[in-house]
C-alpha cells in the first residue's frame, strides 16, 4: 500500500478535503489521518468547501452531513453539478436516518460515523478513492430499512429492479449490519471479495437511482393513515 | 418529564382533513383513521348525528401534536440550515374519491340536520349550509398555523365570501335584501370607524403578544437544555475530572456520556421499553457502562414483546451473549444486529475477541449454554453460538413471529 518515500514531485497518496463545521473535530481527524494521506484542505460551510473542493481537486472529500449553508447535501450538488468525478464520504454525529441517507442518495459514496476509529477511517478513505461503496453496520441498517416492505406493491419506476433489493444483495447487507468486513463476508458466502464490493456499489446505484418514493419507511411510519 | 401524563384527545396538526377530530379519535382509540372516518360520514345523515358529534369534539378538544416532533439536535440543524430543508419528500394525503364522497355525506347530513332544527320553508336551508362551510373555513384557518401568508388571506376571503353569499341568498330568498343592504352599510362604517381609531393599537398588541409567545418558548427550551446538561453532562465531567488516573473509566464514562447525549439529540424518543429496539438499545447501554466494551446497534424495524413470549426470551438471551462478550472477549467492539421480517426477529450479537473452541467447553462455560441457548430453545426460538480461538463469537437468536 504504502509507496515508500520516494521524494519526488507528485505525492502517491490519497489527497483529502476535510469539511465540517466544527474546528476541533477537523484538527482531530487532520492528527488521526496524518501519515496516512494527504489532507490537502479544510472547509467549514458550503460555499466555502465548494470553493476549496474545486480549486484543490481532491481525491475524496470527508463530508459532514450537517453543515451551514444547506448541509452536506448542497455540497454534492453543487461539485457533482461541475466535477462528477470527486468523490464523497459521509462523516455524521447524528446518525438520523432521513440524513444519512439523503447524502448517500445525494451521491455520496459511503457513510461512517464521527467516532470510527483512525485506522478504520483511512481504511474507508482509501476504498472510496478507488471508487468502491464504504458501509458502515449502520448505514447496511438504514438501507435494509429503506428497502423494506413488499416492493412489488409499491409504485416501481421505469426499471423495477431498482425499487428492490437482490436477495444476494439483501444476505450482503445483513453481514455487513451484522458487523462483517467485506473479506469475512466474502467468506461467509463463499463469494470474492470482488463480487462483494460489486453488491454493495449495485446497492449504493439503487439507492441513489430508485424512484420509491416509500423509500423511507420510518417517514410512512410516522404518518397517520 | 417525570410524571407519565394520561392519554388526552388532542386534535394532532399533521393529517387532519377537516379539524382533526377523527385523526385525534383514531390516535386515541389506536384504530385506523379512515375506519373513524368512515363512521362519522355514516353517521352524518342519521338526522345529522355524525355532524353534532364531530362540532362537539371539535368545540371540546385541544389542538395538539402527539408527534413529538423532530429531536433537538435535529431541530437546530434545521434552523441554522445545516440540513436541506425536508430531507426527504414526505407524502402528504391528497384528496381520493372516498374522502371526498364523505365529505359530501358530511354535507348532506349538515343540510338534513338544519332542515330538521329550524322550522322554515326548504329555501332556507342551502343558504345556511353555505353560512356554515364559510364559517368553518374561517375558523379552520384561524387554529392551523403552517399554511403560507398568501394561502391564509384565500381562504379567509373565500371564506368570508361563502358567509356573505349564504347570508345574502337567505335575506333574497325572504325578500329583505334592503334592509340588509343598509345594515351592511351600517356596520361598514361603524367597523371603519373603529379600525382607524384602533388599528395601530391593535396592531400593536398583536405583535407584542407574538414577540411575548415566542420568549416563552425560547427561555423554556433554554430551561430544558441547562436542566439537561446539568443533569448529565456537568454530572460527567465532575466524575471524569476526579477519576483522570483511570484511564478505562474515562473512556468508559465518556462513553455512556456520549450515548446519553446523542439519544437525547438526536434520536427518536423512546416511546415503548416494552419494543424489541428499546429493549436491546437498553441491554447494549448495561454492556457499555459494566465492561466499558462499546457495543454497535443496528436494529431493523420493530416488534412489541409480549411476557413470556419467544421475542423476549431472545432479547434476554442477546442480553446475555453481550455480558459474555463484554466480560470474556476482550473485544475492542461488539456489534449487535436484529432484523424484525415478516416471518421472523432475529438477532445477531458479534464481537472479534478472543472467542472459544465449542468442542473444549469448560465447566464455568456452561452459562451460555443455559442462559442463551435453552433459554431461547425452551421459548421455541432457535440459538447457535460460533466461536474459534482468536477469531472471536457470533450468537445468533431466532424467533418465528406467530408466536411471538
Amino acid at each position: 500500500m504504502s509507496t515508500g518515500t520516494s521524494a519526488t514531485s507528485r505525492p502517491a497518496r490519497t489527497s483529502v478535503v476535510v469539511v465540517d463545521d466544527h474546528a476541533v473535530f477537523r484538527s482531530g481527524v487532520r492528527a488521526e489521518l496524518a501519515g496516512a494521506v494527504d489532507v490537502v484542505g479544510e472547509a467549514a460551510d458550503v460555499a466555502e468547501a465548494v470553493a476549496v473542493v474545486r480549486a484543490r481537486r481532491p481525491d475524496v472529500v470527508l463530508l459532514d452531513v450537517h453543515l451551514p449553508g444547506g448541509g452536506g447535501v448542497e455540497v454534492l450538488r453543487q461539485v457533482h453539478a461541475t466535477e462528477p468525478e470527486i468523490r464523497f464520504l459521509a462523516l455524521s454525529v447524528s446518525d438520523a436516518a432521513d440524513d444519512v441517507v439523503g447524502v448517500i442518495r445525494g451521491g455520496a459514496r459511503g457513510y461512517v460515523t464521527k467516532t470510527v476509529t483512525g485506522p478504520e477511517l483511512v481504511e474507508a478513505i482509501t476504498r472510496v478513492a478507488v471508487g468502491d461503496a464504504v458501509f458502515s453496520p449502520r448505514l447496511a441498517g438504514f438501507v435494509l430499512d429503506a428497502f423494506a416492505g413488499e416492493p412489488a406493491a409499491m409504485e416501481t419506476s421505469g426499471d423495477p429492479g431498482l425499487d428492490q433489493l437482490s436477495p444476494r444483495e439483501r444476505e450482503v447487507l445483513r453481514l455487513i449490519a451484522r458487523g462483517y468486513t467485506y473479506r469475512e463476508a466474502a467468506r461467509e458466502l463463499v463469494l470474492s471479495v470482488k463480487t462483494i464490493e460489486t453488491h454493495v456499489s449495485n446497492v449504493l446505484r439503487k439507492l441513489q437511482l430508485s424512484n420509491r418514493r416509500e423509500l423511507a419507511r420510518w417517514a410512512a411510519a410516522r404518518r397517520l393513515v | 418529564m417525570a410524571s407519565v401524563e394520561p392519554p388526552r384527545l388532542r386534535r394532532p396538526e399533521q393529517g387532519r382533513v377537516l379539524a382533526g377530530v377523527c385523526a385525534g379519535l383514531a390516535e386515541q382509540l389506536r384504530v385506523p383513521v379512515r375506519a373513524v372516518r368512515v363512521v362519522f360520514a355514516l353517521l352524518a345523515p342519521l338526522g345529522g348525528l355524525g355532524i353534532v358529534l364531530y362540532a362537539a369534539l371539535w368545540a371540546t378538544t385541544g389542538v395538539g401534536r402527539p408527534d413529538p416532533g423532530q429531536p433537538p439536535g435535529i431541530e437546530s440543524a434545521s434552523r441554522q440550515g445545516r440540513r436541506p430543508e425536508g430531507a426527504e419528500e414526505r407524502t402528504g394525503a391528497g384528496p381520493t374519491p372516498g374522502l371526498l364522497a364523505a365529505l359530501a355525506l358530511l354535507g348532506i347530513g349538515a343540510v338534513m340536520l338544519v332542515d330538521r332544527l329550524v322550522d322554515t320553508p326548504g329555501g332556507a336551508v342551502w343558504p345556511l349550509a353555505v353560512v356554515a362551510v364559510g364559517a368553518a373555513v374561517v375558523w379552520h384557518q384561524a387554529e392551523s398555523r403552517e399554511s403560507s401568508r398568501a394561502a391564509v388571506v384565500a381562504r379567509v376571503v373565500a371564506g368570508t365570501s361563502l358567509v356573505a353569499l349564504g347570508l345574502v341568498l337567505f335575506l333574497v330568498g325572504r325578500g329583505d335584501l334592503d334592509v340588509l343592504v343598509d345594515a351592511l352599510l351600517a356596520v361598514v362604517v361603524v367597523l371603519l370607524g373603529v379600525g382607524v381609531v384602533a388599528g395601530p393599537w391593535l396592531l400593536r398588541l398583536l405583535r407584542d403578544l407574538q414577540a411575548e409567545r415566542a420568549e416563552r418558548v425560547r427561555s423554556q427550551e433554554r430551561a430544558d437544555i441547562s436542566a439537561h446538561l446539568h443533569d448529565s453532562v456537568l454530572q460527567t465531567l465532575a466524575v471524569i475530572q476526579r477519576q483522570a488516573d483511570d484511564p478505562d473509566a474515562v473512556a468508559r464514562l465518556a462513553r455512556s456520556q456520549e450515548r446519553d447525549l446523542r439519544r437525547w439529540l438526536y434520536d427518536e424518543p423512546l416511546t415503548d421499553p416494552r419494543r424489541l429496539r428499546a429493549a436491546l438499545e437498553q441491554a447494549a447501554a448495561d454492556v457499555e457502562d459494566t465492561f466499558g466494551t462499546p457495543v454497535e446497534v443496528v436494529v431493523v424495524g420493530d416488534v412489541e414483546l409480549q411476557p413470556g413470549g419467544v421475542a423476549e426470551a431472545v432479547v434476554a438471551a442477546a442480553g446475555e451473549a453481550l455480558t459474555n462478550a463484554g466480560k470474556h472477549a476482550q473485544a475492542e467492539r461488539i456489534d449487535l444486529f436484529a432484523e424484525v421480517s415478516e416471518e421472523a426477529v432475529e438477532v445477531f450479537v458479534r464481537d472479534r475477541g478472543t472467542g472459544f473452541d465449542p468442542d473444549d467447553v469448560a465447566a464455568d462455560r456452561r452459562g451460555v449454554r443455559a442462559s442463551i441457548v435453552e433459554r431461547v430453545e425452551r421459548h421455541g426460538g432457535t440459538a447457535t453460538v460460533t466461536s474459534a480461538p482468536g477469531v472471536g463469537t457470533e450468537v445468533r437468536l431466532r424467533a418465528d413471529l406467530e408466536q411471538v
